[in-house]
Formats: C-alpha cells, sequence, structure tokens
C-alpha cells in the first residue's frame, strides 16, 4: 500500500509546458483518476509518476520517498497502457509472467502467480494463445493481468477501456473496480470520460492545460465544482452570462443577464455588485413544468427540442436573446414555437464571479 | 533534457551511441580527413604548384579537343557522336550533370506514367522497369557498347535501314550509357513518393478545376520532389565515381579513372600523387554536399522503405490516344533497351560469341571456365568471406545506430543518424583511398596491417562501411513498428534498457534486421569500387568483382574475356534476385533496392 505524491511538478516540451506546477496526493489503496479534456496532460502525468519522464521542476513521492530520480524500473510501479502494449511475440503466459522472472522468483512460484493472475482476471485456460489471437477486451484482461501479478506499489491505468465497445467497457469498468477494492492496490487512472471517472473513483483531479483545476470526491465534483472549468466540463449544463446587480449575503447575490434575473451562490471569486460572472446550472437542475417552490425562473420560446430517449433536450429563448436548456421528461416535452417558463432552485445556481 | 536525469550516466545509452560513432569516425571521417592531410602538407611545400597543377592539362583542358559530331564518309557513311575532352574535372562534372538531368527527366516521366494510367502492358512494364536494378557491374556498360558504340547493334542496324551508320563513342557514349544505367533510380524513388501521395490530395486539386499536365505540374510533381530529388542526387553522385561506362567507352579523362589508376599503379601510400588525394577529396566533399543538400529538404530514410504506399491503384487513368501512342512508342522500347542490359548479360555469358549482329553459339562453357579457374574460385571464396564478415559488423553498427537516433535521441543522435546514412552516397573511391591514406602510413609498411599488402582486412572494413545504410534502414524501420510502449510496458515490470532490448526490441526487429543483412550481404559481393582499388593491390585477396574489371580491363589479354566476365556477373544476378525474392516473399519486406 503506497502513498503517492506530486509536488509542484512542471513537466515542459521545448517551449511548451505540458504540466504546469501539479500538485496532488494520492492515499493508499484508492482508485484516484485524472479526468481532462484532450491534451491536458494526464498521460504525461501518468509517465512522471511512472518514470518514463523526468519533471523539469517538482518532485515524486511514494510513501514519503523522493522517487524523481528512480528510473521506471526502479519504481515499481506498473502500467496499463491505452493500446495495452502486449508483447506480440509471446505468448498469454510468457506476457504474464515477465515481471516475475525479471524479479527472479522460481519456475514454481511464477506458474502460481500467472495463474493466480490469469484466474483473477476471468482467462484461465488462454495461457498459449498469442496476443494476436485475443479479443480487445481479452488483450485488455491480459495487460491487466500483466500489471497486477508482479503486486506493484501503484497500478498505472491509461485509459485502459477506450478501445473497448460501449457494452465491454461497461462490464470492464464493474470488474476493474471490484478488482482494484479485493486487492487494494493504490490506483491511478486516466480517462476522458467523466461518467467512467466518476463511477469508478474514490477521488479525482479535474486537469486542464496542464493544470489541476480541482481535487474531489465524485460528488464534491459533481455537485460542488470550484472552478468555471470544472463547472462547465462535469455534466450537462447552462450557462447564463451577466453581471451582478445586489449581493444578499457572502454567499448568495442576484445575477442579471438580459431578461433573466438569477439568484445564486457563489462558488468562486469575490461578490461586489456590477462584476461580470456566469451563473452555471446542471441541465436536469432546470425542471419544466416549473416547480412551485423554485425562485428562478425563465420565460421563452422554445427553439430547440431534442429527442434523446430517456429525455428531451429543449432549449428555450428569452426575448432578449438569452438561452437556457433543460432537461424534459418525454411525457411532457414542449414543442418547438411553444412559449414556457422554467423554473431553478437557487440552490443549484452557482455564480462564478470574473476576476 | 532535466536535471533530474543528468545526474546518472547510463552505460549502456552511452555504449550504444559511442559504438557507431566510433565505428563511422574511424572508418570513414578519418580516412577522408587523412585526404586532406597529405595533400595540405605537400602544397605546404610546393606551394602553389599543386593548385596550378590541377588547373591545367589533363586536369582542365582549356582548349577542349575533339569534336561533337565526327562525320566520315565511307559505305555506309558514318555519324558518331563524341564529345569534347574539357579536362578530367570538367568532363566528369560536365557528365554528371547531363546524367543527372536526363535521368530525372525520363525517370520521373516513367514514374508518373507507369503511377497514374492504366493500360495493358503496365504490369509488365513495372517489372521490366525494375530488371535495369540488378547490379551487373562492369559488364552493363559494354553491354551498352556494343547497342550503340562502335560496331555495335544501333551502327549496323541504321547503316542498314538509313544508309547512315549512327553509333557513340567517348564522353558521349559514357554519357548514354550511364542514362541507361542510372534513369531507373530516379523513377524508383519518383515512383515511390507518387504513390505514397494520399489520392484525396489530387481529388481535391482535381475538384478545383486543375485537369493533366496543370494537377501533375502543381500537385504530383511537388509533393514526389523529395523522391526526385533524392535519386536526382544519388545518381550525380554514381555517374561521378562511375567506372564502368568509361571503361567500356574508352574514357581515360574522368575523376573515377584517373583515381583507380593511381591507385593500382602505387606500392604505397607516398606514390599517389597530392592532385588524386585532392580529386577524391573532391569527389567526398562534393558527394557530401548533395546528399546534406537533399538531406535537410527531405529525410533520406523516409522513402527508404517504401512499404507503407501499397500499391492502391485507385488513382489510375486510361491514357489519351496521343500519350498512348508515346508510352508504347517511346517508353516501351527505352525500358525494353534499358532492360537489355541485364539481358544483354546473360547473352554474352551464354554464348560462344557476340561479334556480330547476334550471338552466335549457345554454350554453358563460359560458366564452367570460370568455375575451373582457381582465381575465380578463390576470388568468390574472398568476396563471401569479406560480405559475411562485414555484415557481422554491420548487424552491430545497424542496429545500435537505429536504436541510438531513433530511440535514445539527444543531440549526437543527430549526427549518427547522418554518419550512417551518408555512405550511401560517399563515392566508393574516395573511401579507399582514405583507407590507403590512413592505414597506409609508413609505420604499416610492411605489416599484416598494411593495406597495400594486406587489404582483405580494409575490404571487409569498407564493405561494413558501405552497405551498412541498407540493414540500418530496415532496423530503423523496423524500430519505427514496434511501438515505444512496449518498451515501457517491460521496463515499468522492473527491466532494464539491456534486458528490455533483448527481450523486447530484438525479437521484434529480427526479420527486419535479417532482410537488411541479407541486402547488404549481397551489395557487399556486388561492390566495386574498394573492391577493384584496394581488392586489386594484392591477386591472393581479390574480391569477385575485381576478377571481372580485370577480365575486362585486359589483365587477361581483354577481347573475348566478356564471355567470361558476364558469366561471373550472370551468377552475381542469380544471387540478388535470389536475395531480393527472399526478403521480398519469405520476410514480406518490400525492398526499393535504391541503394545500387
Ligand atoms: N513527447 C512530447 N513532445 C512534445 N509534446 C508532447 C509530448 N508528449 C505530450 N506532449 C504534449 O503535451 C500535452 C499533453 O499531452 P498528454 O499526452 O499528457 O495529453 P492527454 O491529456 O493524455 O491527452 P489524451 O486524452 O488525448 O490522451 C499535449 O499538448 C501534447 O501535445
Ligand atoms: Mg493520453
Amino acid at each position: 500500500m503506497t502513498k503517492v505524491a506530486l509536488d509542484n511538478v512542471v513537466k515542459r516540451f521545448g517551449r511548451f509546458t505540458a504540466l504546469d506546477h501539479v500538485s496532488f496526493t494520492v492515499e493508499s489503496g484508492e482508485i484516484f483518476t485524472l479526468l481532462g479534456p484532450s491534451g491536458c496532460g494526464k498521460t504525461t502525468t501518468l509517465r512522471v509518476i511512472a518514470g518514463f519522464e523526468n519533471p523539469d521542476e517538482g518532485k515524486v513521492y511514494f510513501d514519503g520517498e523522493d522517487v524523481t530520480p528512480l528510473k521506471p524500473y526502479e519504481r515499481g510501479t506498473a502500467m496499463v497502457f491505452q493500446n495495452y502494449a502486449l508483447w506480440p511475440h509471446m505468448k498469454v503466459y510468457d506476457n504474464v509472467a515477465y515481471g516475475l522472472k525479471i524479479r527472479k522468483l522460481s519456475p514454481e512460484e511464477i506458474r502460481r502467480r500467472v495463474k493466480w493472475a490469469l484466474e483473477l482476471v476471468g482467462l484461465s485456460g488462454l495461457e498459449d494463445r498469442y496476443p494476436h489471437q485475443l479479443s480487445g477486451g481479452q488483450q485488455q484482461r491480459v495487460a491487466l493481468a500483466r500489471a497486477l501479478v508482479v503486486e506493484p506499489r501503484v497500478l498505472l491505468l491509461d485509459e485502459p477501456l477506450s478501445n473497448l465497445d460501449a457494452h465491454l467497457r461497461l462490464r470492464m469498468r464493474e470488474e476493474l473496480v471490484s478488482l482494484q477494492k479485493r486487492l487494494g492496490i493504490t490506483t491511478i487512472y486516466v480517462t476522458h470520460d467523466q461518467e467512467e471517472a466518476l463511477s469508478i473513483s474514490d477521488r479525482i483531479a479535474v486537469m486542464n492545460k496542464g493544470k489541476i483545476e480541482q481535487v474531489g470526491t465524485p460528488e464534491e465534483i459533481y455537485n460542488k465544482p470550484t472552478t468555471l472549468f470544472t463547472a462547465t466540463f462535469i455534466g450537462r449544463v447552462t450557462v447564463i452570462e451577466g453581471v451582478i446587480t445586489k449581493v444578499i449575503d457572502n454567499a448568495l447575490v442576484e445575477l442579471k443577464g438580459g431578461d433573466v434575473i438569477l439568484r445564486g451562490f457563489i462558488a468562486s471569486g469575490t461578490p461586489r455588485p456590477g462584476a461580470r460572472a456566469k451563473a452555471v446550472v446542471k441541465m436536469e437542475n432546470i425542471h419544466y413544468p416549473p416547480e412551485p417552490g423554485e425562485a428562478n425562473r425563465i420565460t421563452g420560446r422554445v427553439v430547440v427540442s431534442m429527442y434523446l430517449g430517456w429525455r428531451v433536450h429543449v432549449t428555450v429563448e428569452t426575448r432578449e436573446g438569452v438561452r437556457a436548456s433543460a432537461l424534459v421528461s418525454p411525457r411532457n416535452a414542449p414543442k418547438r414555437g411553444d412559449i414556457i417558463e422554467l423554473s431553478i432552485s437557487p440552490e443549484d445556481t452557482l455564480i462564478f464571479v470574473a476576476d | 533534457m532535466s536535471r533530474n536525469s543528468l545526474a546518472r550516466i547510463e552505460v549502456f545509452e552511452t555504449s550504444v551511441k559511442a559504438l557507431p560513432l566510433v565505428f563511422f569516425t574511424t572508418l570513414l571521417i578519418l580516412p577522408l580527413a587523412s585526404l586532406l592531410y597529405a595533400p595540405f602538407t605537400v602544397t605546404l611545400e610546393r606551394g602553389v604548384d599543386v593548385l596550378e597543377g590541377l588547373s591545367s592539362y589533363p586536369f582542365i583542358n582549356r582548349r577542349p579537343l575533339g569534336e561533337f559530331i565526327v562525320y566520315s564518309t565511307g559505305e555506309p557513311p558514318k555519324l558518331i557522336l563524341s564529345f569534347k575532352d574539357y579536362g578530367v574535372i570538367p568532363n566528369t562534372i560536365i557528365a554528371a550533370l547531363i546524367v543527372t538531368a536526363l535521368a530525372t527527366i525520363i525517370g520521373t516521366a516513367v514514374a508518373l506514367i507507369l503511377a497514374r494510367y492504366t493500360f495493358p502492358g503496365r504490369d509488365a512494364m513495372r517489372i521490366a522497369s525494375m530488371i535495369p536494378l540488378l547490379y551487373t557491374p562492369f559488364v552493363n556498360a559494354f553491354v551498352a557498347y556494343k547497342l550503340f558504340g562502335q560496331g555495335g547493334i544501333l551502327a549496323e542496324v541504321t547503316g542498314e535501314v538509313l544508309g547512315v551508320s549512327i553509333s557513340m563513342q567517348g564522353l558521349a557514349g559514357m554519357i548514354m550509357a550511364q542514362v541507361f544505367m542510372f534513369w531507373p533510380i530516379v523513377y524508383i524513388n519518383a515512383f515511390a513518393s507518387m504513390i505514397q501521395i494520399d489520392p484525396s490530395v489530387e481529388e481535391q486539386a482535381e475538384n478545383l478545376g486543375a485537369r493533366g499536365w496543370t494537377l501533375y505540374k502543381t500537385v504530383t510533381i511537388p509533393l514526389a520532389l523529395p523522391g526526385i530529388a533524392s535519386g536526382a542526387a544519388l545518381v550525380f553522385i554514381f555517374s561521378m565515381e562511375d567506372l564502368a561506362a568509361p571503361l567500356a567507352f574508352d574514357v581515360d579523362n574522368v575523376v573515377s579513372i584517373w583515381i583507380v589508376r593511381e591507385i593500382l599503379a602505387a606500392t604505397d601510400i607516398s606514390q599517389v600523387s597530392t592532385e588524386t588525394l585532392i580529386l577524391a577529396l573532391m569527389l567526398a566533399v562534393s558527394a557530401s554536399a548533395w546528399f546534406i543538400a537533399v538531406r535537410r529538404y527531405i529525410s533520406l530514410r523516409q522513402y527508404a522503405t517504401a512499404e507503407k504506399g501499397g500499391w492502391k491503384g485507385r488513382r489510375l487513368r486510361r491514357p489519351s490516344p496521343l500519350l498512348l501512342v508515346i508510352i508504347y512508342l517511346l517508353i516501351l522500347p527505352w525500358i525494353i533497351v534499358s532492360a537489355s542490359h541485364q539481358i544483354g548479360v546473360l547473352v554474352y555469358a551464354f554464348s560462344e560469341d557476340w561479334s556480330g549482329l547476334l550471338p552466335r553459339g549457345f554454350t554453358l562453357s563460359n560458366f564452367s571456365e570460370v568455375l575451373s579457374d582457381e582465381r575465380v574460385v578463390r576470388s568468390f571464396r574472398n568476396s563471401f568471406l569479406y560480405a559475411s564478415t562485414a555484415s557481422l559488423i554491420i548487424a552491430l553498427i545497424a542496429v545500435t545506430s537505429a536504436y541510438a537516433v531513433e530511440r535514445i535521441g539527444g543531440r549526437l543522435s543527430t549526427v549518427i543518424d547522418v554518419l550512417a546514412t551518408i555512405p550511401l552516397a560517399m563515392p566508393g573511391l574516395a573511401v579507399a583511398l582514405g583507407i590507403l591514406a590512413l592505414f597506409g602510413f609508413t609505420v604499416a609498411k610492411g605489416t599484416p596491417l598494411d593495406p597495400f599488402t594486406n587489404p582483405g582486412l580494409y575490404l571487409v572494413l569498407a564493405y561494413a562501411v558501405r552497405k551498412s545504410p541498407f540493414t540500418t534502414r530496415a532496423a530503423f524501420a523496423g524500430l519505427k513498428h514496434v511501438h515505444k510502449s512496449l518498451e515501457e510496458a517491460a521496463m515499468s515490470l522492473g527491466a532494464r534498457r539491456p534486458k528490455v532490448v533483448k527481450d523486447i526490441t530484438l525479437p521484434l526487429i529480427a526479420i527486419n534486421v535479417a532482410g537488411g543483412l541479407l541486402i547488404s550481404f549481397v551489395y557487399s559481393v556486388t561492390e566495386v569500387s574498394t573492391s577493384i582499388t584496394l581488392g586489386g593491390l594484392n591477386e591472393d585477396q581479390s574480391p569477385v568483382t575485381y576478377i571481372v574489371y580485370d577480365y575486362l580491363t585486359g589483365g587477361y589479354g581483354g577481347g573475348m574475356f566478356i564471355h567470361l566476365a558476364a558469366a561471373i556477373v550472370a551468377m552475381l544476378m542469380a544471387l540478388q534476385v535470389a536475395a531480393i525474392t527472399f526478403v521480398n516473399l519469405a520476410l514480406k519486406q518490400r525492398y526499393a533496392f535504391i541503394g545500387v
């Protein structure tokens, strides 16, 4: 069980800064996810932890020990690559046994542990296949077995499910979590799929442009975003731009955007009347028909009505051109051109003040 | 590089880089530098003499002799294309420029037609256009002489048909022969570039209204320019160092012949004139300049393996009637005549006499005669021994160079990249003379290390240097296909770099390396420049190509010996066909055999 810490890690490629003072701590035994858009530096962070990239500044600690100068083969991490990186010239057995042979275990011990690992991922009986004789999901599990069998201090997973079809991805996701919980290996998981991140993680770090935006549990990330980026990146949201007209108390303010007036709670920034700000609301918290107790109201004409199956995505436009979207039950979905009223609770209205 | 990694010196990485660096420095850079050393000291002593020598006859001929066209009355009257003799240096440069220009135009045109049009006979033409790439040392040029030299087939036919017998001699004949020998180098590179052009790029241009020649001029040819340029650069270099065509057409005043004559007459480096050393240096410098200029523009290795493209055949169209006429009346005969070098070699090898229009007397006796000649057998044995020893060295150098460049990186890797590929363009004559200049100094005299008495060792080293690029490119292409994460996965499981290389990298590129080695081996056996210079210094250690040269230049009395030389070369052709077929079919790699 290993605790991993990054302390102000900076990584540059030429003049481009891929990681900009990245710091976070991963508690031992937890699944910690790096979530962010493509190119934000997730893989680079993982590679710094694995030792494939040397940071230009900052340190990496395992259990308080500075491992920054250590080579990849000295760190005791095991990485599962996005493309699995199975060795095509070795059978499944030899792929999985490789790390054990490096550790110079006895042949019986190797056989025993390979058997254990293949059982763990449900691949017993495929020892003699070559990687190209396996399906995508099986390959992914071999890669996982190869990493787990050496009992790494830290397991590093770089978008391990992204090459699988939607069904398999869901199943492997569950298997992965139950496996990790059983083994208790500290796991750092990279994905750009927010649903995946929310469902498997103990904690999530949201990354953007080489920086950590926010670290927190899935609930915190989803419900209490502390930055505008996190708020808009996670979930489906409606954003209304405007100016703060009233500071009711330190947390609650009133924002006016066009002909829309909303009350909401400050998520970041210092509120003062006249300041530019954005209100961010998760679409599922925008209600139609309006709920009686909710103070914020938006009235407009339906300009978009998109059927999604479980919901209908409805966008209204107010007289002054402010747009807001809601996810409405198909049973009482309005039609295009209807004039409707939407309601939002101030608790669900997050205000980000521009600095 | 980050501060953290600087703290620890990597023994493995350092050795991998050091090996090719030391190898090429000792066997390529230092020998070439020694060419400079001797002239420098002599020039200090003799002052401007040397430069004056180089700027007068025979090096530069201020009053060019001869005529471009010689007409002689007779029955039938003769029209002989000839050339003025401008002296060794201008002759070489003018010839190389003309050869390059013609070979580039022809090679590009043929590539464009074969890459973009479909018509009956296209596939046969594509295969036929590869035949000239089979290396047939020396004899090819003598076949060219048979075709359009004096008393040759062209002269006979035109004499009969037109009443005027047309032929070529001297520099004109040499230029013609070289165009025939070298145009496929441009063709193969241009073709490889053209089939790699994304069809949608051309479709987009067509969509915007570009058609026919406009399309080619504005899109296709510019995109294929890297291939065309590198082919052209190689042709220029090969023309300058070619020996076969000047020998066949009896041209004395070119740099290559000049250098060979001096080396073979010397028993000691001090007997080689300063002027010759400077000529060799000029060859080396201009070849490097061309090479580096082209590389700056594109990277040579990019199309070293044309394997990526695959013939998609998506952009094939039907030629217009006019173009079809041109294809059948000009391109087709041209390709047939080009391939006739190789055919001619076989005709010579299997016939008793070919002094008239048609050969006479099918025979196998040429083969039995050369195979019972102990000198020939010994030379074959020598060549195989040298080439296989060289291949062992090449394996090591090629894999380390490719690994250093593709995987380790860093500043020195650029240097290694250039060093490992430049031998392809470096004239072998300069390498040979450089080796003599560096290792043939007086302290080595009389010892087993004296290249003048014991050239075998140096032939091995010269082959290893000159033919390593084929394997290096193959290893490089192999590494490109082995995703880095395969190695990183092993490293993250605790394997150190040497272990990773042994367990993961080498097994995965082994096939590529094996294919490259086979090609390196075959081209070592057929190597000419160092073989006939170094190899001629001690007959016991001569390789097979020296014997071919010796047959043709009269060591054996000349004349009918061309049949024997052709028999040897026919066996070398068989070796090449076997190796290339094996690499293509068994190892499933496509080698554009551009190195020639
Ligand atoms: N070796 C490199 N040289 C130069 N730039 C690099 C290198 N590796 C990564 N980068 C750049 O650093 C940034 C972060 O890359 P990284 O691979 O970490 O992104 P990522 O978050 O994993 O993206 P994705 O979701 O697309 O995998 C990118 O802009 C990328 O172009
Ligand atoms: Mg990534």
